[in-house]
This record gives structure tokens, sequence and C-alpha cells, in this order.
């Protein structure tokens, strides 16, 4: 089934598009809480439902070419804000690694201005930062990828992020 | 935004699938959400979203500090005993049902039920457990290793029913194949021992209330229950009883401002239940990702109450601006709260909504 096949079996057949929708999106939803949520399967699994039910809250406004990035989006969203939460209880520890790097992640809120900037960044560094903070994969997996250093990834990284800090105030 | 969800979504990643206890769970909350959110209708009223139920079981290990089982007496006095906690709010018991086998007894002490949660207080006496926890906090989802769950709560007359339609007889299969199919697969146990009684364990059992109601019979059965794989009260236990009458939350309207350090926030409405609380605001929303949470609320006798997963359950409004939302979260260590003490809640450092700035009103109808 196509995306767009999917969002109008949403909006025809509610219970049948339901269905679909988790059995094409509940794993990559639930791949990404992961990163963020380890070994916190409930809230794993409510970061995907609350995933998926934005989804099928906005299915009228949603595209077949803009569905799968949203729900890497929301559910990037969804587990940081979990994370957060838990975090403030103290519950789960700080994502491991740099601290500057745990509080952008923490703190990174995809606006409107910031995501012109990502989209403006020259590859490989765009996709790379997509991949780290939204998709939340690592340096590690990053840098296997695109067959790097892992502190190269990290340096990218960090670069990105600075120039991203200074577009976004600049133009912000 | 578009042109940023469109090179997001070509991004391959690695997709690990979900097992099968877990889609079930995500599959009966989306389709609770579908029943109860019609699209994005702004609602004043504030309207339980059945899918919170199941935020129950995401809470699981978020519980793992539940340090005190008899916590939620406080509102009600300070003797920490059952009789104290179901003395206002629900039901006494006492039946105590011992497995010929193995000699291990489960006590049903009472229920608690609120529309919502149902609180039930069993104790189990003997068997592997006894002794072995040491006093520590306990979280249980009681579910074998293929992810049948052995706990169900169900509606006897639906077995009953249902064994009707399939030939007359209520045959043990069939009413076991009943009771599994009821099942809901949100039932979490928390479990700890009594500090002062080792040999006695104490159990919470939160369940999504979708299939039973007041005055309902319920038919509880237990069945080895399982900590970490491992059997801990071998054997098998069945209690029915009648759920007590609900006991009812108060509910305010009206309009009133209050500065958070997330933004500006108007509360239109409030429900504070005996197991939670909600409100419907216009807060600050940012995309796909919500910050504003009820942090604690504070009782007429001065009690801060802290509350315990605080999420957004629906929201509404135009893309870049405000955003109605309803925020909802249970007090901590699944307290219940008499609705009536609470005064204040606050929804971050010290911005707090006094209630009396809205107006009282009767409850909500089924269906708003």
């Amino acid at each position: 089934m196509t995306d767009r096949e999917l969002l109008e079996l949403l909006e025809r057949d509610g219970e049948a598009g339901a269905a679909a929708l988790q059995a094409r999106y509940a794993a990559l939803a639930a791949s990404i809480a992961r990163r963020v949520l380890p070994d916190r399967p409930e809230d794993v699994e409510e970061v995907v439902a609350d995933t998926l039910i934005a989804v099928w809250q906005k299915r009228a406004r949603l595209r077949p070419d803009t569905l799968r990035g949203f729900v890497i989006a929301a559910s990037r969203n969804l587990a940081v804000d979990r994370w957060r939460q838990l975090g403030r209880r103290q519950e789960v520890p700080l994502l491991e690694g740099d601290g500057e790097d745990a509080a952008c992640l923490d703190e990174l809120l995809i606006g409107e201005e910031l995501q012109k900037q990502i989209l403006a960044v020259s590859p490989p560094d765009g996709e790379i930062f997509l991949r780290h903070y939204l998709l939340l994969e690592s340096a590690g997996e990053i840098a296997a990828r695109f067959s790097m250093t892992e502190s190269a990834v990290r340096s990218r990284l960090y670069r990105t992020r600075m120039r991203l800090r200074e577009e976004v105030q600049k133009h912000g | 935004m578009d042109e940023f969800y469109r090179t997001l979504g070509t991004l391959e990643t690695r997709e690990d699938a979900l097992d099968e206890v877990s889609a079930a769970r995500i599959a009966a909350r989306m389709d609770a959400a579908r029943r109860k959110t019609p699209g994005l209708k702004r609602r004043r009223l504030v309207v339980l979203i059945a899918a919170a139920a199941l935020v129950l079981t995401a809470c699981t290990a978020a519980v793992a500090h539940y340090t005190d089982w008899f916590s939620y007496l406080r509102p009600y006095g300070s003797e920490k005993n059952t009789e104290a906690m179901f003395g206002d709010m629900g039901m006494v018991i006492g039946e105590t049902v011992t497995d010929g086998e193995t000699g291990v007894s489960v006590t049903l002490d009472g229920c608690l039920y609120d529309g919502r949660r149902l609180a039930l207080a069993l104790t189990v006496e003997g068997g592997a457990a006894a002794g072995n926890l040491d006093g520590r906090t306990y979280t249980y989802t009681v579910a074998n290793n293929t992810g049948q769950y052995l706990l169900s709560l169900t509606r006897r007359e639906t077995i009953e029913a249902i064994a009707a339609e399939a030939g007359g007889d209520i045959l043990q299969d069939e009413e076991e194949q009943a009771r599994w199919m009821y099942s809901e697969p949100v039932n979490t146990i928390y479990l700890r021992t009594d500090e002062a009684r080792p040999e006695v364990l104490h159990l919470e059992i939160v369940t999504d209330l979708q299939i039973i109601q007041a005055d309902d019979e319920v038919l509880l059965h237990l069945e080895d229950l399982t900590h970490q794989d491992e059997v801990i009260a071998p054997g098998a236990w069945e209690f029915t009883f009648t759920l007590p009458p609900r006991t009812m939350g108060r509910y305010y309207q009206g309009e009133t401002a209050v500065d958070t350090p997330e933004g500006a926030v108007t509360v239109y409405a409030a429900a504070v239940e005996p197991s939670y609380v909600s409100i419907d605001c216009d807060g600050p929303y940012r995309e796909n990702a919500w910050f504003l949470t009820i942090e604690r609320v504070r009782l007429t006798d001065g009690t801060i109450v802290p509350i315990h997963d605080s999420q957004v359950r629906a929201m509404t409004g135009e893309e870049g601006v405000m955003r109605v939302t309803e925020i909802q979260g249970s007090y901590q260590d699944w307290q219940f709260v008499s609705p009536a003490d609470v005064e204040a809640l606050c929804l971050g450092e010290d911005s707090w909504i006094a209630l009396s700035e809205l107006e009282a009103v009767d409850p909500p109808t089924e269906g708003e």
C-alpha cells in the first residue's frame, strides 16, 4: 500500500486505515522512540500510539510525500517530550554523550526557520544533522553509513549546530 | 514545512518490528482515541480520552519509585489501614481464597473505582513470594512468556452472553476463551511487600475500564503471579464482586489566565477526579511537541500532591497559532484524592490555577 492509498483509507475507513497505518509506520516510530527511551518499552508504546493518533488527527492535512517525514518528526518530538518528563523526575538518565549534544537534543525545536536552515545545509552535513537529531542515530551509526570516523561525524555535527544557531538567530 | 517533511521522509533508517503484545496495546489505544476524538472538534468540556487508560501501562516503569502502598490513604486520614482507604470511596470485601495445591492465599481487601481506574487491594500470603522481595517496589504486568495475559477482569454477563450464543452451556473452555478474549491488555499490577510483615504482598491493579462500569459484577481471575519470568505465587484465584458506585469528580468551567514557564496559558475547564486531574486550555504548542504539564495540585489543607505523568491528550487549532490542549495527569503514586479537597493546580514553578477562579459545574454527561 502506498502512502496515498493509506491516507485515502484513513479517510474512508477509520478502522482499516488505523490498522494499515500501524502496520506501515509503527515500527519506524518505535525504532526512533527506542533510541531516546531504551529499556522503557511501555513508554515507547505510548509514543508510537501518540504518533499514530497524531497522524490520524492530521490526516486531512497530510500528503503522501510528507507522511513519512511527519511520522519521524512526531515520534522524535514525542519521545523527547517523554524523555524530558522522565528526566525531570530523574527516572531516566540524560542521554549519554557530550553535554552540549544532549542539551541540543533536549532543546532542539524544529521550527519553521530552523527547518529552512537545515534544508540549506550542504550535503552531507544536512543529512548527518537530520539523522542524528531527528532519526536519533548515533554518531557511530552515521559514521558507518558515510564511511567516516565517529569523531568526524561529531565535528560535523558541532559545526552544523553552530552554523544553524547563528543562522536562526540572524533570521529568526 | 512540507519540504522539510519531504526531505526527512526520504531518509531510510533501521526499523525494528514491535512484538505482538505491544502492537495489540497500540492498536487498542488508537482505537480508543479514534472513537473518542471525532476529528479536531474544539471541546470546552474536559472529556476523557479513552486512550488515557493505556497510558497507565506506559507508566509502569515510571512508578518504580512507588514506595508506599498506603500513600493514597493520606487524604482520608492518618490511619494507614485499608478500612480508611475504602471507608469513603469504596467497599471492604475481605474475601480470602486459598489455592489448594500451593497453600498460597489471596485476600481481596477492597477496591476503588472512579470511572477510569480500578484499584484493587490484594494481599498474597505464602508461596515463593513470601519474604523474597525485601520491601522493595516491584512493577508488574502479569503476562507469561508468550504474551498471554494471566490476569483478566471481565464482566461476568459478557462471559455468560458469549457462552449462551455458543450453545447455552457455560463450558469451561468457552468460559476460558471468553475470558481471554475480553482481557484488556493493559492491566498492570503494582506490588510491594509490607515492611512490617515481609511475608505479605500488597498489589494494586490498574486497569482499562472500557469494559466495566459501576455496579457491574466483576470476575477477577489471578493466575501464577509472575515477576521477571519467575512464578512467585503459583496457583489460581477467582473473586466475584460488584463494583462500588463511581466516586464523582468536581468539574469547573470559565476562563482564567496564567503565565507559565512555557508561555501564557488560558484555562477554560478543569476536571478533578479521584485519580487524575485534567484541564482544557489554550497553551503553547511547538511543532508536534507539547511542553505544558500539570505538575502538582494543592489541597485545601495546604498539602501538595505531585502529578504523575501529565500529558497532552488532545489538541486542536490551526497551524502556527496557540493550541487548545487537553492535559491530564494522575496523582503521583496512584493516589486517590478527594476531588473536593483540591483547590489549585500548578502548571509549573509558581504558576497556579485557583479552581475558585472557575465556576463549578455539573458533571459532563456521557459523550460530552
